[in-house]
């Protein structure tokens, strides 16, 4: 499985890369606001004629106001319910091929977020990985519900 | 009757005056009377009369009535033709076009009435008794040739016949599938197929396929004695008409297309035929047998060509023997010249395919797709012109950039008026659906509906059968009451279903409306608590109409024991869905013993509408124009409090609007404090007005409209999206979405 692996939140996340349609600079998007849904959907972009979401998940897994440099990009990732979502990321790394039977189980404590968006972990020299479920993070009621 | 309604009929009279009057001259110069010309005649006469009878024209529907006489035996070869008789229809139908004023103004003299209609009785008796022998000549003439000229009349006929062809089609298939489910066939079930076969084989002889007329002739037959009881139809037969029915759609399709294969054509109703006379013998009826067998002798005959193609019908040849033979040879060699070159002699089929085509769906949304774009890129133009006017003086571009609007605004209404059509062929789906259903659950409903000629786009209409169907299935089996329930009620025993369709304030709003025994909100509570829908806690804050909503929920079904017609709990949740995926949303109101009215609101179009940019804090949003009654910049004194200080009421000349403050609405920063300094735009939503608050009106736009569904969901107070001339995006404002949310607010 090929994975695009990137910084999120001050630590290595990655996607599935046969999940990501395109990838957005953060800076040259225009993003049209609704300011009556929640905090974390930033608005509308037109994707070669497409009405695009666009989410900063910085800001539903944490508190800490999110920043917005030079590198900043979006990842548009097209989700099992064929729905194209931009998804803000600090830094993109490196794209690589993994086994996925070598996950790591996850741990059910000390996590950061719930269980269920972590499809496995990986370890990379130093460093974690962790394999986002990203199905699972963008399917729409859980995005916008509470 | 209504006044309108004759207004309405007097209008079409004149139309088929002046269409009798050019016929008719037409046929004095020529000196030839064709079948065409009879037929369309003939009809022309049936529908006065028919038509005229029912808005309450009686003497001229009488006066009607003999000429149609006269003109049935003339098609049916009682009645000879010569220039005596074309003079004699042609006087006729002067007096006829002086009665039919006459009764419309209101000053018929009915004495004079008489006598002319004894006159007329009088001049056809005498035409009757002339002798043919003078005659021969014309008759021959007109055996022999399909003239052109009559040609161009019969398309527009043809046009109409493909209409109630399909609708035919559909009734029968309709039919077959049903009786698939039953267990029995009774004799209704019987003469109703019959009578739809019989007719489709009539409309298909008007539209010259003959071919496929002489495939139906068979199933025909074998319904006509399974109609006269000659033998029993069981499962199996019904099974076999689903086929050959399906097999006779291609035959027809073929047919129409010009490119039906003879020896194809002769394997299949060879095939059908001995199919049938199988099932003949099967009901071991010596009778039906022979008939068939007769039957198949004219096809193994060289004469089967007489069936095909541009020959004359059959009835001609009663005429006299002599013409009749030699029309045959001739004919038959002609016909036979027509198959090894088709094109060379002009085709009716051919000139009335050409005047209308059947286009793929796919091939009309590209083109809309395109011209979608092409207004993007229109006002990615205009931006742009804006920018360079700063620099230079362009007025010379502006003005051809309004042309290019123009001609672009054109295009998308042609390419958009090609997807519309009217609720009417929503509609006609439905009375058989509730007849069907009536009979089936014993109960008595009658089907009224409004507004048949608003028209919707045809994919809106394909996304909207599916939860109609559901939404009157559910109406007939859980709303109404059988008729002792409803005499126990003191209602009247029949139940009346009522769809009606208006466009308001850029909606299509579309009510089904019953008189059943509404919704039983408790149990869809209850059984939405059990479900785990909901809490009891939510179940408490709900009032009815909300609790009846609950039905939407997947999986839920207040039925206690589930039978063919609803009740799975599947269904509901599919109206709501298709409905969402519409751009449109649906509501009920329901009252116990009462009614339920469910009313679905769709937007106008799934693709273009005007737009007035308005500015709410520091974002820009789209309002639709036609939402639009009217705006202004208040003054002080205009706005009134009633208790809250931060709700406002508009005095607006005699009365009193409320006021949304739509940067409330959308936790948005206001630019004025005041509101006098911003601007009021007033709008009404069923009936009742609604000022919204915003801060300042931009220009005009036409937009494209974009679904938020496709990849997101719905958004409280927008309807959609659209792309802006610069590259980004634009929220379109759900008005009366807005309405609903501050409403339910403000009762809270």
């Amino acid at each position: 499985m090929e994975l695009i692996i990137f910084e999120f939140l001050n630590a290595t996340y990655a996607i599935e890369l046969s999940k990501t349609k395109v990838i957005l600079v953060y800076k040259n998007t225009m993003i049209t606001p609704v300011a009556i849904e929640k905090p974390w959907i930033l608005g509308f972009t037109n994707l070669r004629g497409e009405v695009t979401p666009i989410v900063d998940l910085r800001i539903k897994f944490s508190k800490i106001k999110p920043e917005y440099y030079e590198d900043t990009v979006i990842i548009v990732v097209k989700t099992e319910e064929n729905k194209l979502i931009g998804v803000v990321i600090d830094k993109i790394k490196e794209t690589k091929e993994v086994d996925i039977d070598d996950l790591s189980i996850t741990p059910d404590m000390s996590l950061g977020m719930d269980p269920k968006y972590i499809q496995g972990l990986k370890k990379d020299g130093k460093d974690m990985i962790s394999i986002l479920d990203i199905d699972s993070i963008l399917n729409i009621e859980e995005l916008t519900g509470d | 009757m209504s006044e309108s309604l004759k207004d309405f009929f007097a209008e079409e009279a004149v139309e088929i005056f002046e269409s009798v009057e050019s016929k008719l001259i037409a046929v004095e110069e020529r000196g030839d009377f064709t079948d065409e010309d009879i037929s369309s005649l003939f009809r022309d006469m049936h529908t006065l009369k028919g038509s005229s009878n029912a808005v309450g024209f009686k003497y001229f529907s009488m006066f009607v009535h003999y000429l149609e006489t006269f003109m049935e035996d003339i098609r049916s070869s009682k009645q000879v033709i010569n220039n005596k008789v074309i003079e004699f229809i042609i006087d006729a139908s002067d007096k006829m076009q002086i009665i039919f004023h006459d009764e419309y103004k209101d000053n018929l003299d009915i004495p004079q009435f008489e006598v002319d209609l004894e006159k007329l009785q009088k001049d056809i008796d005498k035409l009757k008794k002339i002798d043919s022998s003078e005659d021969v000549n014309i008759s021959e003439v007109s055996n022999n040739l399909i003239e052109l000229e009559s040609i161009e009349d019969s398309v527009q006929d043809k046009n109409i016949f493909v209409g109630e062809f399909v609708d035919l089609m559909n009734n029968i298939n309709d039919s077959l599938e049903l009786g698939n489910k039953l267990d029995e066939f009774d004799d209704e079930f019987l003469k109703e197929l019959f009578r739809f076969v019989h007719t489709l084989k009539g409309t298909s002889l008007f539209m010259e396929l003959d071919n496929f007329s002489n495939y139906l002739h068979s199933i025909e037959t074998l319904l006509d004695m399974a109609r006269e009881k000659e033998l029993a139809y069981t499962k199996e037969i019904n099974n076999y008409l689903i086929t050959a029915m399906a097999e006779s759609q291609e035959i027809a399709d073929s047919e129409i297309n010009n490119d039906l294969d003879n020896d194809t054509y002769k394997n299949k109703i060879k095939e059908l035929e001995d199919n049938i006379k199988k099932i003949i013998v099967d009901a071991k009826l010596n009778k039906g047998y022979e008939l068939f067998h007769d039957k198949s002798d004219i096809d193994d005959n060289k004469d089967f060509v007489l069936f095909d193609d541009n020959v004359i019908p059959d009835k001609k040849i009663e005429l006299t023997t002599k013409v009749v033979k030699k029309v045959k040879k001739e004919t038959t060699e002609e016909a036979k010249k027509e198959h090894t070159i088709p094109t060379e002699k002009p085709s009716i089929k051919r000139m009335a395919a050409s005047s209308s085509i059947r286009v793929g769906l796919d091939k009309i949304d590209f083109l809309m797709n395109r011209v979608g774009d092409l207004v993007i890129t229109k006002s990615m133009l205009f931006e742009y012109s804006k920018v360079l006017s700063k620099q230079i003086n362009n007025r010379g571009l502006v003005e051809r950039l309004e042309i290019i609007d123009r001609e672009i605004r054109e295009l998308q209404e042609a390419v958009m008026s090609v997807r519309m059509i009217p609720m009417d062929s929503v509609y006609q789906k439905f009375p058989k659906v509730i007849r069907d259903l009536c009979k089936k659950l014993n109960k008595k409903v009658n089907f009224i509906y409004e507004g048949e000629n608003v028209e919707i786009d045809k994919l809106m209409m394909e996304g909207l059968m599916d939860p109609l169907t559901h939404i009157i299935r559910n109406s007939m089996d859980h709303g109404f009451e059988t008729p002792e329930q409803r005499i126990k009620k003191r209602k009247d025993p029949s139940g009346t279903l009522k769809i009606s369709t208006i466009q308001e304030s850029g909606h299509i709003i579309i009510s089904i409306i019953d008189d059943g025994a509404g919704i039983d909100v408790n149990k869809v509570c209850q059984k939405a608590i059990e479900s785990g829908a909901i809490t009891e806690v939510d179940s408490l804050i709900m009032d009815d109409n909300e609790k009846a909503m609950l039905i939407f929920a997947a999986g839920l079904s207040t039925a206690d024991e589930v039978s063919d017609i609803s009740g799975r709990g599947v269904g509901m949740d599919v109206v709501q869905n298709n409905i969402h995926s519409l751009g449109g949303y649906i509501k009920i109101q329901t009252r116990r013993n009462k009614g339920t009215t469910f009313k679905i609101v769709l937007p106008l179009t799934l693709a273009i509408l005007d737009g007035l940019n308005v500015e709410i804090g520091s974002q820009v949003f789209i309002m639709p124009l036609n939402m639009i009654l009217e705006s202004i910049q208040p003054t002080k004194d205009m706005i009134k409090r009633i208790g809250d200080e931060e709700k406002e009421i508009l005095m607006l000349r005699d009365e009193f609007i409320p006021i949304i403050r739509l940067h409330e609405f959308f936790s948005l920063e206001p630019r004025y404090e005041k509101m006098e300094d911003a601007m009021l735009i007033v709008t009404q939503i069923d009936m009742n007005k609604v000022a919204l608050l915003v801060d300042n009106f931009l220009e005009k736009e036409q937009i494209v409209v974009k679904s938020l569904d496709k990849n997101y969901k719905k958004i409280n107070g927008i309807s959609a999206a659209t792309i802006r001339g610069n590259g980004s995006i634009g929220l379109i404002l759900d008005i009366m979405n807005i309405v609903d949310i501050r409403m339910e607010q403000s009762w809270n």
